[in-house]
């Protein structure tokens, strides 16, 4: 390995800041304004409207990015949990479609992973990349088959028709799979010389083994479902089950809350993430895939 | 080193972990008590339940009740009252005695007088001799002198005849007051032993005329009730004793102008109170168990055509020209129910002292109607039900 000249890493190191920075802007910009009160956001904000209006000369359209508030006050997070109950259930809901789904998956995809990455059966390669392929589809082109679907198991309009499509997702599978192939397979002959069955083989050899992505698993399940909006926006149509991505969504103009509502929204993400971070990155390490 | 390394990322995990839990349950704390948070902070208010039906007016009234006519009956000479006759309230017939005068003096002037007209004749007797003498004297001008003064004695008695006449007269109709018509005592002033106060002795109701009972009422419930001259009313009398009120019937026999009343607005009206316009309705009674004083009450009711739902006029409220009420509405909430105040506009309406008539189309049937509240609403406001 060439040693770096202190010239050379005084300069990544400020080009990693700058990344660094750039990376975590909108999440600071979010935490300290969710610290203004709705009033004070109002006179800094409230030119975003005019943006649309063709009438204006350009000068009106910049909007000043407020970093430090003029007052620091928890208004906006009282005004959100004592007086926006819609908020906190919508919430309940974005975690009610969330656990089933994660737990759902993990359990799903490990097993069927440690199918595809362990056992040894005649069209497995094949039936792997038809999987495969499903994964590598967008959400949109098997959208209108999974509403049929839905509306045929007359899941529709209830949170299982987010639910079901979500834990039968092909990415857990395809993840774990590519952690799994890096066990090697002695250990599984040397649990079978021991007298282990598939199952005990699974569940005390390679569960274990397998920590790390299953913490990435989840982490990347959870983010990537925490936000999903299309979904419980097309299956289902009563606002009150909608999770609380799609209502933030709409909270653009709601001065009163929406930093607020943006810091409550992330922040299991963060801890989640602050929590299983060692494994996560281990996880992604280990199967090769980019979070 | 890599031991501690690894003590400090349980620690840290530690942290994190109780942070999440931290969140999760403020998150779970306000999800339950919320709406309980909130409602505490809410105006207050006071429902009542709209009732359906038809507005009924109601004139109401009460007044006491006068003989149509009354007279005063002075002491007639200003003499001392020597016997009173009656006593208050009693009735008496035309002619019937009531209260006697003591006459003394006014016999001894008329004694007085007699006497003198004793002396007139004498005096006249004893000219008619003189003049008898001066015939047969035959003294000419003495005839005509004593002549002369037989005449002026004639006179003299005829007027003293007249004189008397008069004070007999007098005598006979002034020691005593006599009814004028069939009626009833109405006061006593007279009181033996002394003269009259100047005031009359006796005021004596006229029954014959019967009597009349005053009523105040709103001229737009007149108008209403298509009240008019020579139009019979109900009217009703009070309980006497062991006998239940007794309905009596009453004509108008006027309807006479009389000053506005201020109408009585609900706390914020706001405004200057509008004057109700209002008539004196003279009823006249003709009862013959009637004694006069007596409190009588006069209760129409008429049943509005339209039906609509009822109103206590204090839920109503007045911004200028516009009428509204507040209605409860309740919304099925994220976190329990919600209850908002809901402006509901009242163009046309009918209403009375107490109740206002809206129209059935504004509320559905078991709407709440908000009757007072701790702090004043708008539309839309949630409320927090007492």
């Amino acid at each position: 390995m060439r040693v770096m000249t202190t010239i050379q890493k005084g300069l990544l190191t400020a080009f990693m800041v700058m990344i660094g920075l750039v990376l975590l802007f909108p999440i600071m910009i979010t935490f300290t304004n969710s610290l203004m009160a709705g009033q004070e956001l109002r006179i800094n904000y409230g030119v975003i409207g005019k943006l649309t209006d063709v009438t204006s000369t350009g000068a009106e359209t910049f909007i000043n990015l407020k970093w430090l508030p003029d007052k620091v006050t928890l208004e906006q997070y009282g005004e959100l949990l004592v007086h926006s109950p819609y908020y906190l259930l919508l919430f309940w809901n974005s975690v009610g479609l969330v656990v089933p789904i994660i737990i759902g998956q993990t359990v799903v995809a490990a097993l069927a992973a440690y199918a595809f990455a362990k056992l040894k059966f005649r069209g497995r390669d094949s039936l792997f990349l038809v999987y495969l392929l499903t994964m590598l589809m967008p959400f949109q082109v098997t959208l209108v088959p999974n509403y049929i679907m839905a509306d045929k198991l007359g899941l529709l309009h209830t949170s299982g028709a987010v639910i079901l499509p979500g834990v039968f997702a092909a990415f857990g599978v395809f993840m774990l799979r590519q952690f799994m192939l890096h066990i090697p397979y002695a250990y599984i002959e040397a649990a079978k010389i021991d007298g282990a069955g598939h199952l005990r083989t699974f569940l005390t050899v390679i569960l274990p083994m397998v920590k790390p992505g299953l913490a990435a698993l989840v982490i990347l399940l959870f983010v990537d479902n925490w936000n999903m909006v299309e979904q419980p926006l097309i299956f289902i149509d009563n606002p009150m089950k909608q999770p609380l991505s799609v209502f933030l969504s709409r909270l653009s103009g709601e001065w009163d809350t929406v930093f607020a509502a943006s810091m409550l929204y992330m922040s299991p993400m963060v801890l989640l993430f602050l929590y299983a971070e060692t494994y996560f990155i281990e996880g992604v390490q280990l199967s090769g895939i980019k979070g | 080193m890599e031991l501690s390394k690894e003590q400090v990322e349980r620690k840290r995990k530690k942290w994190i972990f109780a942070a999440l839990l931290l969140l999760v349950g403020l998150l779970l704390f306000f999800t339950l008590f919320s709406n309980t948070l909130q409602s505490a902070t809410l105006p207050k208010v006071r429902t009542e339940l709209a009732a359906s039906g038809g507005i009924t007016y109601k004139l109401e009234g009460s007044g006491v009740v006068q003989p149509f006519n009354q007279a005063e009956l002075p002491n007639p000479a200003g003499w001392r009252v020597q016997h009173v006759l009656v006593k208050e309230g009693e009735t008496v017939k035309k002619g019937q005695k009531l209260v006697v005068y003591d006459s003394t003096s006014a016999r001894r002037e008329l004694e007085d007088e007699l006497a003198q007209l004793e002396k007139l004749n004498i005096a006249l007797e004893d000219m008619q001799d003189q003049f008898k003498l001066s015939i047969s004297e035959g003294d000419e001008s003495a005839t005509s002198e004593i002549k002369r003064e037989i005449k002026t004695c004639n006179i003299d008695i005829s007027v003293q005849q007249r004189k008397i006449d008069g004070l007999r007269d007098q005598l006979n109709r002034q020691k005593e007051l006599v009814a004028p018509f069939d009626g009833i005592v109405m006061e006593l002033l007279a009181i033996e032993g002394l003269a009259s106060t100047g005031q009359s002795d006796i005021v004596i109701s006229n029954l014959e005329l019967g009597y009349r009972l005053d009523i105040v009422a709103d001229r737009e419930l007149i108008e209403r009730f298509g009240l008019a001259v020579r139009h019979p009313i109900e009217l009703l009398a009070p309980a006497e004793g062991e006998q239940p009120p007794r309905p009596l019937e009453g004509v108008i026999d006027e309807i006479a102008d009389t000053g506005p009343r201020s109408a009585s607005l609900p706390e914020d009206g706001g405004g200057s109170p509008a004057a109700i316009q209002q008539k004196l309705l003279r009823l006249l009674l003709d009862d013959d168990a009637l004694k006069g004083g007596e409190q009588i009450s006069v209760k129409l009711e008429l049943a509005s055509p339209r039906k609509g739902w009822l109103i206590p006029n204090e839920a109503v409220h007045r911004e200028g020209e516009e009428q509204f009420i507040f209605k409860v509405e309740q919304l099925r909430g994220a976190l329990g129910n919600v209850f908002l105040a809901r402006k509901v506009p009242i163009e046309e309406s009918e209403s009375t002292d107490r109740e206002t008539m809206i129209p059935e189309d504004r509320l559905y049937e078991g709407e709440m109607i908000i009757l007072e509240s701790s702090e004043p609403l708008q539309d839309g406001n949630r409320i927090r039900l007492q």
